[in-house]
C-alpha cells in the first residue's frame, strides 16, 4: 500500500473506528442494563475516556492498561482517605477541589494517564460518600468493588473488539505512514524554498519558520505513536529497530534543514556566483524530488547522496572551503544521505 | 536545602515553563466549582452532572487555539451531551431503542476526527446519566438540556476571563523559558553544565528541549487568538523577539560536537572561551528583561567580538572548527538584534 493510498483510505478508516467504538459502547450498555450491574455506567464511560486521545490500537491498549492501574490505585487511596480522615471529621471533604486540580495538573505535567484516573476515582468516591443521603446505606467498600469490576469489564470489551472488529484499521503503522507523508512533503518544500531564498539573497519570509515548527510537531506525534506500538496486539518486535532508525534519520534531516535556514537567515548580501547558485539549486531539487516521490531508488540508479556529492565535486566554494556556502552544501549532502536511508527503510 | 528547593523549582519550571498546565488545571477547577455552586444554589433535580461538565467543556475549548474553533467545539460538546442525555432520559425504559440510540450517537460523533476529543469527553459524561434511573423522563431530559446550556456559558466565561488575564504573562514566560533553555544548551555545548543545568547525553537531547520551547512559543504567538487590542499589540512585539530566538536555536546546531572537547577549540581560536561566557551572561540578562518586563541594560562589547572574529578568520583552522565559530558568530548577531529591540522598549 502506498502512502497516497493510505491517505485516501482515511475516511474509510474513520468510519471503521467509529463503528468499532459504537459497538463497544452498545455492548457495555447492554451488559450493564441486562445484568443490572451496580455502577455499570462506568463501563461505558471508561470506554469513551480510553478513546479520547485517538483510536490507534497501541494508544488504546496502553490507556486501557493505565486505566486499570489508575482505578486500582485511586480506589485504594479513596478507601483509606474516607475511612481514616473523613470518618473522624467530614471537613476533610473540602479537599475535593484540590484533588480535582491535582488530577489534571499532575496528569498534564507527567503525561501519565494512571495519575489522572487515580485522582478522579478518588474524587468520585469522596464526592459520592459526601453526597450520599443520610437515609441511604452507602458502602464505600461495595462502591469500590463495583467500580473496579466495571473497569475490568470495559477493558475486556476493548481487548475483544480491538482483536475482532476491523483489526487492521487502527494499526499504528498506518498513522505513522500518514504522518510521514506530511513530513516528507514539508521537507521537500523546505529544502527547495530555503535554497532558493539563500541563493537569491531574498528577505527571509516568516512562513518558512512555520515549516520547521510543523515538521517538529508532526515528528513529535510520530514518536508518540512509535512508543505506543509495543502495546499493539501481536506487535512484531523485530521491526522496532527499523522504526527507531527511521525516527533518528528524520531528526537528522530536520537538523540539516535547521542549519540551512540559519545560514540563509544570516545572509549579508554576499554574492554567490551564478555557477554556484545553479549547483546549489540543482542539488536541492534532487533532494526535494526524492522526498516528493517517496520511492526507493532502483539499484542501478545513483543514490541521492551520490548525485548531490557529484554536483558539488568541482564547486569552487568546496575546494576553497569558502563559508557559509560550503556549510550550506554540507547540510544538503547530509540531508541527501539521510534521505537515501529513509527511502530505503520505506522500501523495505 | 535552599539548593534542593531551587533545583525542584527549576525542574517544575522546565516541565511547565509558561504555566499553561497550571492555568489549564485551574480553569478546570474554577469551572467545576462554578457548576457546583449553581447546582447547590438552585438545586435543579437530577443535575449533579453540572459539577463535572463545565470542567470537561473547558478542556475541550482549551485544545483549540482559535476562538472560532474553541466556541464551536465547546458548543458541539455541550450539544452532544444535551442530545445524548435527552435521548437516554426519554428512552430509558425502552430496552432495545436505547441501545440503538447510543449506537447512533456514538457512531455519528466519533466519525468526525476533528472533534474526536470533544466527542469522547461529551459521551463519557453523557453515559453517567445512564445510572440516573429514578429521574429519567421527558422532563428530566429537558432539565439536563438547560443544565448543559448553563455549563456551556460557565465554561466560555471562564475561558475568556483566564485568556484576558493570563495570556500576556504566558507569552512572557514562554519566551523567557525559551531563552533559559538556549542558555543551558549553549552552556552545555561549551562544556560548562553548571550547577542546575541538565547534563545532556547527546546532541539530539539538547535540540529536543529547545524544540519544545520553540514550539510552545510559536503556538502562543502565531496560532493562539487573542481577544483584546492590548494583547494583539503585545503579541506583535513578542513575535519580533521570537524570530531571533528561533534563529539562535538553529545556530546552536552548528556547535554540535563542541561539548566533547571544548579545550581544542579554545586553544585553536583564542578568545572563544571568553565569548562563550559573555554570550551566556547576555542570554541571562535578556531572560530577566523578558520575564520582568524591563529594558535591557547590557554593555556593548562589540570590540571583544570584532577582535575575536578577526583573529580566527585570519588563522588556518579545520573546517569543523570554522563551522562552530560561524555558529557562535550567528548567535552573537541574533543576541545583538534582541538587545537592540529590548533597549528601545521593554516587552510590556
Amino acid at each position: 500500500m502506498t502512502l497516497q493510498n493510505t491517505i485516501s483510505n482515511n475516511q474509510k478508516r474513520s468510519f471503521q473506528e467509529a463503528f468499532k467504538i459504537a459497538l463497544m459502547v452498545v455492548t457495555g450498555s447492554f451488559i450493564y442494563r441486562f445484568y443490572h450491574l451496580p455502577n455499570g455506567n462506568w463501563i461505558v464511560a471508561a470506554i469513551c475516556y480510553i478513546y479520547i486521545s485517538g483510536s490507534t490500537q497501541g494508544f488504546v491498549m496502553k490507556r486501557a492498561n493505565e486505566r486499570f492501574m489508575g482505578t486500582l490505585v485511586g480506589l485504594i487511596m479513596a478507601f483509606l482517605f474516607v475511612n481514616i480522615f473523613m470518618h473522624a471529621n467530614y471537613h476533610w471533604a473540602y479537599i475535593l477541589p484540590f484533588v480535582w486540580f491535582l488530577a489534571f495538573y499532575l496528569y498534564l505535567l507527567s503525561g501519565h494517564y494512571t495519575i489522572r484516573v487515580a485522582m478522579t476515582c478518588m474524587f468520585v468516591i469522596i464526592f459520592s460518600s459526601v453526597m450520599a443521603p443520610a437515609y441511604k446505606d452507602f458502602s464505600v467498600w461495595s462502591a469500590l468493588f463495583s467500580r473496579m469490576f466495571a473497569t475490568v469489564i470495559a477493558g475486556s470489551i476493548i481487548v475483544f473488539f480491538e482483536f475482532i472488529v476491523f483489526r487492521k484499521a487502527t494499526l499504528v503503522r498506518d498513522d505513522i505512514r500518514e504522518l510521514s507523508a506530511k513530513i516528507f512533503e514539508e521537507m521537500a518544500f523546505g529544502v527547495s524554498s530555503v535554497t532558493r531564498c539563500y541563493v537569491n539573497g531574498e528577505e527571509f519570509r516568516n512562513e518558512y519558520w512555520t515549516i520547521l515548527a510543523d515538521i517538529a510537531r508532526i515528528y513529535g506525534k510520530g514518536q508518540k505513536l512509535h512508543a505506543s506500538m509495543e502495546f499493539e496486539i501481536g506487535h512484531d518486535i523485530t521491526r522496532d529497530k527499523g522504526y527507531e532508525e527511521y525516527f533518528k534519520y528524520l531528526e537528522t534531516v530536520s537538523r540539516s534543514l535547521r542549519g540551512m535556514i540559519c545560514i540563509a537567515n544570516h545572509n549579508d548580501g554576499q554574492k554567490i556566483s551564478e555557477a554556484d547558485k545553479k549547483k546549489l539549486i540543482e542539488a536541492s531539487e534532487i533532494i526535494a524530488g526524492a522526498f516528493e516521490k517517496l520511492e526507493p531508488y532502483a539499484s542501478k540508479e545513483l543514490s541521492v547522496a551520490q548525485k548531490t556529492k557529484d554536483i558539488f565535486e568541482n564547486a569552487d566554494f568546496m575546494r576553497e572551503e569558502r563559508y557559509p556556502e560550503c556549510f550550506f552544501a554540507e547540510n544538503l549532502i547530509e540531508a541527501a544521505g539521510y534521505a537515501d536511508k529513509l527511502l530505503n527503510i520505506i522500501g523495505k | 536545602m535552599l539548593d534542593y528547593i531551587k533545583e525542584k523549582w527549576r525542574t517544575l519550571r522546565r516541565l511547565d515553563p509558561d504555566c499553561d498546565i497550571f492555568f489549564n488545571s485551574l480553569e478546570n477547577v474554577v469551572a467545576c466549582a462554578l457548576g457546583a455552586f449553581f447546582w447547590l444554589f438552585f438545586r435543579p433535580p437530577g443535575s449533579s452532572l453540572l459539577v463535572l461538565s463545565p470542567g470537561f467543556i473547558v478542556m475541550v475549548g482549551h485544545s483549540f487555539p482559535k476562538w472560532n474553533d474553541k466556541v464551536r467545539s465547546m458548543a458541539y460538546a455541550a450539544l452532544l451531551v444535551a442530545v445524548c442525555q435527552f435521548g437516554v432520559s426519554v428512552l430509558f425504559n425502552c430496552k432495545i431503542l436505547i441501545l440503538v440510540w447510543l449506537f447512533s450517537v456514538t457512531f455519528f460523533s466519533f466519525s468526525f476526527k476533528r472533534f474526536r476529543f470533544a466527542s469522547a469527553m461529551a459521551l463519557g459524561i453523557s453515559m453517567l446519566s445512564l445510572s440516573m434511573g429514578q429521574v429519567n423522563d421527558w422532563h428530566a431530559g429537558m432539565n439536563r438540556n438547560i443544565d448543559e446550556f448553563f455549563a456551556f456559558l460557565i465554561s466560555l466565561s471562564v475561558l475568556i476571563i483566564f485568556s484576558i488575564f493570563t495570556s500576556r504573562m504566558q507569552i512572557r514566560l514562554a519566551l523567557s523559558g525559551f531563552l533559559s533553555e538556549l542558555k543551558d544548551c549553549i552552556d552545555a555545548h561549551a562544556g560548562r553544565p553548571g550547577k542546575f543545568v541538565k547534563i545532556y547525553e547527546n546532541d539530539e537531547d539538547m535540540l529536543l528541549d529547545s524544540r519544545e520551547r520553540a514550539l510552545r512559543a510559536h503556538f502562543l504567538i502565531h496560532e493562539e487568538d487573542y481577544l483584546t487590542l492590548k494583547e494583539a499589540n503585545f503579541v506583535a512585539e513578542a513575535a519580533k523577539l521570537q524570530v531571533h530566538l528561533n534563529s539562535i536555536s538553529r545556530a546552536s546546531s552548528f556547535l554540535k560536537g563542541l561539548e566533547k572537547n571544548p579545550g581544542l577549540l579554545y586553544n585553536a581560536a583564542s578568545g572563544t572561551d571568553e565569548v562563550l561566557v559573555d554570550i551566556s551572561a547576555r542570554l541571562s540578562e535578556l531572560e530577566n528583561c523578558v520575564r520582568f518586563s524591563r529594558v535591557c541594560k547590557s554593555e556593548n562589547k562589540s570590540r571583544l567580538y570584532e577582535r575575536w572574529r578577526k583573529q580566527w578568520e585570519s588563522e588556518k583552522l579545520p573546517l569543523k572548527f570554522k563551522r562552530m565559530l560561524y555558529g557562535l558568530q550567528c548567535i552573537d548577531r541574533d543576541i545583538s538584534a534582541l538587545e537592540s529591540i529590548l533597549k528601545k522598549k521593554a516587552l510590556k
